[in-house]
């Protein structure tokens, strides 16, 4: 075997098992961390009408 | 327990009540990324970084429960018992998880008409328009709902029925399949009021089929666990076919073929009878039929147990309490009312006198008629709010038929789900936190429920849909539902004649969420013992050999309507433990006959319907009986979609004595995501169970030698612990909810659990004791034990988690590298370690609902239960302030405020007077695995049961 | 013969592999092992941006795999230091010829091991803070965890072990710059050897210094898997919490080690072409060392299984139980089977002295090590006090594929070694040929 033939099978099997890796990663990346595109809710305030209780009076 | 029972609101303070709605009114904040932007004017009473609470009511079903809602920086992050409601201050299980639905990312943001995205003008518009149209030509519009439970809906719909003759109207809950509950009570006492039961009353309690203890049913849960313990001990029997926690927790637990229990329940009486109270008139000869001896024979029992049983009902009198389960057939429920009114419970144990307004729900005939008439086309609409056929109704071709037949279909929701795939205009709901409405739970008080923030999306209420369409239709109605509300009020709630002003009324009524007020007198209602004959001879005979199936809501997500919410999904079944789906239960003697172990995939056919799902063996199952959870199998939702199998299409199949039940081995088995695989203690001590009787000699503690040869650890102020009671825990897991909600605990999905990595920093254990075939059940809540001597602690090697000078184990987050050494090292397992980033992953809207006293917990990191030492710090806060000394009860970590049964205590060690410390002094007290020396601060006071025989059978 | 053992013969045998182009069969062995460490850390590389998660590890088995490899690697690392410093001591002239390899499988062995505490933690990037360096939130560790005394113990014995093996090598690293051809592999050399120029004042230096660092490692030995027993030891696991892991782990790590011994040499001896310098006398003492192993091993089992007994304790004695039976009793069966009956075989000297046989032996062992601390750990942990919480272990192929990748780090490093450095103390061999005399300097 000559040593370039070798280094080329090398980079070959090394670059192969380095894609792998990459698109397992990516792959399972997102759908392990289940993310997907959500909106939030735009508006987040107190209620208008209602009557909250007193902080000091009761913590429940 | 010491519960507060609030001040009268001062005047002072109700001005200050007064200003700040007003206040809260005027400003207002908006949520940046990243960015902390001050108020220019900030509300009156509006105190960043303090919580806000909101007493409100969560309806589920027929029930509803009063609630208190923390709120932080304007959003709901917390849901609590309300205390100011009468019996039982405590929130029911799917009350407490329904935060995590309002912050659900599959909500509807916003109308949709004929499925693209609309606006409300123009969705309001088409709807009247067609109803208008419905009118005019004289055809009826369907209205099917759930159940109303609320006298102001009641009111709204009674109006909408004035200015719209054609609407036909029917409550329908999928789940109690049918309502013969009110079937049987219309035929025995002329009204279908469904009478409170009193449990706290109650001496002897007999449940048929009836699960009185599960998350469901705080109040039942508070009623029972007042009568478990030293001084005072309540008998319970059950008959069921399925295990429930009701059983589990009885002193008799019986496996009981559903479908024999009215013969039970008559049979009784003729006991009863023969015991020196006497049949009402003329049942002599209707049931005759009905003898103890033969039914024991029969269900293979020993007939000595059913004596003992008549005998105890005889001496219990009426402080007795006999209740049948809600999907039991009319029978069982009319041998009940019999067994009541001749034990006099009638009026005590059980009050009718307090029964809400009956409201029968629709049944499954009257829902067949219905659909086949919107198949016919004899609808001009149809409009679903709070119900959902697509998903629920048995018999999906008659649903495809109807839904075919209906030329305008309307849903209104929170979610594009079964049903409203199908639908014309679907109308985004709000949530019951965003609401505004009353309830009327029993005759003598009313909850209000009003929002505890503004609605997240463009949403509106439904009441608000349909007042929309009664001033489209010509009604002359006030703007919102808000104001109908209020204007019903005014007119009948509000004391005719009060000084009081109407506003004033109201935000005082809103303030505590609860209005007691004098029932209206009836006379007390009479058994016709004619119906009850008639009834009697209906009840079913012994089936032929072959199984019956009992189905009913399941623990967690219920009847499915909160199948989308992951905090009940992955909570566990509490009996079979099982999380994210649902499986048949059998019994163990027909498992082995069939050749079914748990996982094993099984076709269930009842007539002509069949499906495939897991089997479960479950120790105690009645032979003959399987028994599986609806809510399951639903098509839509990003967490409910395909989980668990759909058994709707069996609901009403399986409740026919006529039709064959058959369940076959397939061969092939799938992974259950059990959260507990073990189920025998294997001889350690760790649940102690007593007998009542003995109790006084104290449970057999073992003394163990704990010396150590290092200084003990001073604890100058306080020294935090818990105590347990085992007899008083019913194992209902509203304490696991709770802490999940506090403390940002997250869901791990089903392929977690199946590794075994879930995240509850409480768990309930659960084992079986003795006979597999009619087991001893066991419960125990099981949490950081905050060792004094904590083997996590020394081997650590990064320091991150060590004990204070209050006797916690702190655990640092942030220090914290994730060799888990530490859980390794802790004998109870309850360390959590994030073996994936949950918390990055977790939905940006489920976010809002995290708690921010609590430090969420990357990747890598242990977590564990902290006793809520920010709750802790929070009462120490607010008594500095106060410039007062901290009290005994200032404390309630989340998992004790959540407890029905009051099972849990928190408390200073070093006060000797405190409750934790009385209870830890307690004859029956103990610590699990005491003898490893680590010192827990938690003790266990044993469990406590009471048959008959005193327990000389242990 | 003589010819052969010639000194400046050993020079041109040992010496001239590093000068040498590898024959193909070391390329082929090389693009294995190469792959299969590329593997392993593409893996690592994975775990470390997902999470632990990946692995098998659940709760109630908070560790496995991780800890399993790393004990196990660890322990192989204890026949070279054996070999190396207490033979030395003990002045058993047959160590010579070995002595280096061992020693630089030692060294690979422990570099292999460090791996895993390194990558088995949730947090890898905050490791750094089991070290004791002063900060300026005036945090130290937690010195009474036995996480931190691996610390200590795994770094000194990596630290002993470099010195040790790298002293060893100056004088070889001289004479291959005596012979170098090219002025950059001469320029190379002339650094690593730190100029050495065989001096007597440099002969005795490099002894008194190669003496004192064999007294330092021959305690390592003893100590190193001492302390690392000690995260099992000092817990209250059942099935750990047992005065008997110390001697236990550091007898089998001995054992294991010298079956690794046996292993690489019987193939470098081989592929090397020299038989004749590690001999099968060699070979025959390695095994011996582990039939006594062997024994001792066996010993320690019946001492878990009478502790067990005695005791009256439930809990270990339901661990025990599930050692032998339950979900995972076939390991402990393959533990025993291979660790205790296996080398039984080594009684009668045909076996110890058959290439075949030997191998046989030595791969049993080495598998047999690696199941007994999946037993220990494992097992232990999947069943402990509360029957609730038990709950069965299943490793991920990503559990798997860092195990081999282990195996290729371990022999990429021992490959390149082969190429790059002499295998053999060509020193040390030569002060044992026969009427050989080194100028002004004896040892071994």
């Amino acid at each position: 075997m000559s040593r370039r033939g070798f280094l080329k099978g090398l980079a070959c099997l090394w670059g192969g098992l380095g894609a792998a890796a990459a698109g397992v990663w990516g792959g399972l990346r997102d759908a392990a961390l289940g993310r997907r595109p959500v909106e939030p809710p735009r508006r987040l305030e107190p209620p208008q009408h209602s009557v909250k209780r007193g902080w000091e009076e009761d913590r429940g | 327990m010491a519960e507060p029972t609030g001040p009268e609101l001062s005047r002072r303070e109700f001005l200050g009540v007064l200003g700040a709605s007003a206040g809260l009114a005027a400003g207002c904040s908006r949520p940046d990324r990243g960015e902390l932007v001050p108020f220019t004017r900030r509300p009156d009473g509006a105190r960043p970084g303090t919580a806000d609470f909101y007493a409100s009511a969560c309806q589920e079903g027929r029930n509803v429960c009063g609630v208190l809602v923390r709120t932080r920086e304007g959003r709901p992050i917390h849901v609590q018992g309300n205390d100011r409601q009468p019996f039982g201050a405590k929130a029911s299980l799917r009350a407490i998880a329904g935060l995590m639905d309002l912050y659900d990312p599959d909500r509807l943001p916003q109308p949709f008409t004929g499925g693209m995205a609309s606006s409300w003008p123009a969705a309001e518009e088409s709807l009247v328009s067609v109803l208008l149209e419905a009118r005019a030509g004289g055809k009826p519009v369907l209205l099917l709902t759930g159940a109303l439970l609320s006298p102001t809906r009641r009111a709204l719909l009674k109006d909408l029925q004035k200015a719209l003759p054609g609407l036909v109207h029917a409550a329908w809950e999928p789940a109690l399949g049918g309502d013969p509950e009110s079937a049987a009570l219309l035929a025995c006492f002329g009204d279908a009021r469904r009478p409170r039961l009193r449990l706290d009353r109650a001496k002897l309690i007999l449940a048929l089929d009836a699960d009185l203890l599960s998350g469901a049913r705080p109040e039942e849960i508070a009623g029972f666990a007042a009568n478990r313990g030293e001084r005072a001990m309540n008998r319970l029997y059950a008959f069921e076919g399925g295990m429930s926690l009701t059983g589990a927790n009885a002193d008799h637990r019986v496996p009981w073929r559903p479908s024999r229990a009215a013969a039970l329940g008559f049979a009784l009486a003729r006991a009863l009878g023969r015991r020196g109270i006497p049949l009402p008139a003329g049942l002599e000869t209707a049931l005759a039929g009905f003898e103890l001896g033969a039914l024991a024979r029969e269900q293979g029992v020993d007939p000595a147990l059913l004596e003992s049983l008549a005998d105890d009902l005889r001496q219990a009198g009426s402080s007795a309490l006999v209740a049948a389960g809600p999907g039991l057939p009319p029978q069982a429920h009319a041998a009940v009312f019999l067994l009541n009114a001749m034990l006099g419970a009638q009026g005590h144990t059980v009050d009718a006198a307090a029964a809400a307004p009956a409201e029968p729900l629709a049944g499954r005939e009257e829902l067949d008629r219905l659909l086949r008439d919107a198949a016919r086309g004899k609808f001009a609409a149809a409009l679903f709010w709070q119900a959902n056929p697509a998903y629920a109704f048995p018999d999906a071709a008659l649903w495809k038929a109807a839904a075919a037949g209906l030329p305008y279909k309307v849903r209104i929701g929170m979610h594009a789900d079964e049903t409203a795939r199908d639908c014309h205009l679907v109308l985004p709901e709000h949530h019951w936190l965003e609401s505004f409405n009353d309830f009327e739970p029993a005759a003598d008080f009313l909850l209000l429920q009003q929002p505890a923030v503004s609605p997240l999306y463009d949403t509106r209420q439904g009441e608000d849909v349909l007042l929309a369409a009664l001033r489209g239709l010509g009604g002359a109605d006030p703007a919102d539902y808000r104001h109908y509300l209020m204007e019903r009020w005014r007119r009948e709630v509000q004391p005719a004649g009060s000084l009081v002003p109407f506003e004033r009324f109201w935000s005082a009524a809103l303030h505590e969420g609860v209005l007691r007020r004098e029932p209206v007198a009836r006379p007390p209602r009479r058994l016709d013992p004619a119906a009850v004959a008639r009834l009697a001879g209906q009840a079913a005979p012994l089936r032929a050999p072959g199984f019956e199936l009992a189905l009913g809501p399941a623990d967690g997500v219920g009847d499915g309507r909160q199948a989308n919410n992951g905090w009940l999904q992955e909570l566990p079944d509490p009996i079979t433990k099982l999380s994210w789906g649902n499986a048949v239960s059998v019994s163990p003697t027909d498992a082995s006959r069939l050749g079914l172990v748990d996982g094993d995939l099984a076709r269930l056919t009842v007539g002509k319907t069949a499906a495939v799902l897991p089997v479960v063996v479950q120790p105690g199952q009645a032979v003959g009986v399987l028994s599986a959870a609806l809510g399951y199998g639903r098509a839509v939702g990003t967490v409910a979609g395909g989980v668990g199998t759909d058994l709707y299409p069996f609901a009403d199949a399986a409740a026919d004595a006529g039709t064959a039940v058959k369940l076959e081995k397939t061969g092939r088995r799938e992974a259950l995501a059990f959260v507990q695989r073990h189920h025998k203690m294997e001889g350690r001590d760790i649940v102690r169970s007593l007998p009542w009787a003995a109790h006084g000699a104290g449970s057999e503690s073992k003394q163990h030698d704990l010396s150590t040869l290092y200084p003990p650890q001073e604890f100058p102020k306080h020294k935090w612990a818990m105590a347990v009671d085992l007899s008083r825990c019913v194992g209902c897991q509203s304490c696991v909810l709770a802490c999940q909600s506090e403390n940002n605990v997250p869901t791990v999905g089903a392929a977690r659990v199946l590794r075994g990595r879930e995240m509850h920093w409480l768990r309930v254990d659960r084992y079986y004791e003795g006979d597999e075939r009619s087991p001893r059940v066991l419960l125990q809540p099981m949490f950081c034990q905050q060792c004094d001597h904590a083997p996590c602690e020394t081997v650590c090697p990064v320091a991150a988690t060590n004990h204070s000078d209050e006797g916690l184990n702190q655990m640092a987050y942030n220090r914290c590298v994730g060799t888990r050494y530490c859980a390794n090292n802790c004998p109870y397992k309850v360390r959590r370690f994030n073996f994936f980033e949950f918390t990055a992953a977790t939905p940006e809207s489920r976010r809002l609902a995290f708690n921010p006293e609590v430090t969420v917990r990357p990747r890598g990191v242990m977590e564990k239960c902290t006793f809520c030492v920010q709750r802790i710090q929070e009462a120490k806060s607010a008594a500095k302030a106060a410039g007062r000394e901290l009290r005994d009860g200032d404390i309630e970590p989340a998992c004790a405020a959540a407890c029905p049964a009051g099972a849990i205590v928190f408390g200073d060690r070093r006060d000797p007077e405190s409750r934790v410390s009385r209870l830890a002094r307690s004859a029956r007290g103990y610590r699990v695995l005491e003898e490893l020396g680590v010192r827990p601060a938690v003790t266990y006071l044993a469990d406590l049961r009471n048959p008959a025989d005193g327990g000389k059978d242990g | 013969m003589a010819e052969a053992l010639s000194a400046a013969a050993l020079d041109e045998r040992v010496l001239s592999f590093p000068e040498r182009r590898p024959p193909a069969a070391w390329f082929a062995a090389f693009a294995f092992t190469s792959s299969a460490m590329l593997l392993g850390f593409a893996l690592i590389g994975y775990t470390v941006y997902m999470g632990i998660g990946v692995w098998g590890n659940n709760r109630p088995v908070g560790w496995a795999f991780d800890i399993i490899n790393f004990v196990f690697w660890i322990g192989i690392g204890h026949a070279g230091t054996l070999i190396s410093a207490i033979l030395l001591l003990m002045r058993a002239p047959w160590r010579n010829a070995i002595a280096r390899f061992s020693e630089a499988m030692t060294l690979f062995a422990v570099m292999t091991a460090g791996i895993f505490p390194a990558i088995h933690v949730g947090r890898p990037w905050l490791e750094f803070w089991l070290a004791p360096y002063p900060n300026q939130r005036g945090l130290w560790p937690n010195f009474r965890s036995p996480l931190m005394w691996d610390v200590f113990a795994v770094s000194t014995y990596f630290a002993v072990s470099v010195l040790f093996w790298y002293i060893g090598l100056l004088p070889d690293l001289a004479s291959m710059r005596g012979r170098a051809q090219t002025p950059l592999r001469r320029m190379a050399l002339t650094v690593l050897s730190l100029g050495w120029r065989g001096t007597p004042q440099q002969w005795r230096h490099y002894e008194k210094a190669y003496i004192l660092l064999a007294g330092l490692a021959t305690g390592l030995v003893l100590s190193v898997h001492s302390v690392v027993s000690f995260d099992f030891a000092t817990s209250l696991v059942p099935g750990w919490h047992m005065t008997l892991f110390p001697p236990y782990f550091v007898v089998g790590a001995i054992f294991a080690g010298f079956a690794m011994v046996v292993l690489v040499l019987s193939a470098a001896r081989r592929l090397m072409g020299l038989e004749d310098l590690i001999t099968m006398r060699h070979l025959e003492l390695a095994n011996k060392v582990i039939l006594g192993c062997s024994c001792l091993m066996g010993y320690s089992y019946a001492c878990e299984a009478f502790t067990a007994w005695y005791s009256m304790n439930p809990y270990i004695q339901h661990t025990f139980m599930q050692y032998v039976s339950g979900t995972y009793g076939w390991a402990g069966w393959i533990a025993i089977t291979c660790n205790v009956l296996v080398p039984q075989l080594f009684w009668w000297r045909r076996m110890r002295t058959s290439q075949t046989a030997m191998i046989v032996v030595a791969l049993a062992v080495t598998a047999g090590m690696w199941f007994e601390r999946f037993v220990i750990i494992v097992i232990s942990l999947y069943h402990d006090f509360l029957p609730s919480s038990w709950h069965v272990y299943q490793p991920t192929l990503v559990d798997f594929g860092i195990l081999l990748g282990s195996f290729g780090f371990f022999f990429t490093l021992v490959l390149l070694f082969t190429r790059l450095l002499p295998v053999i103390a060509t020193t040390e061999v030569k002060a044992t040929l026969p009427g050989a005399q080194h100028e002004g300097g004896h040892h071994g």
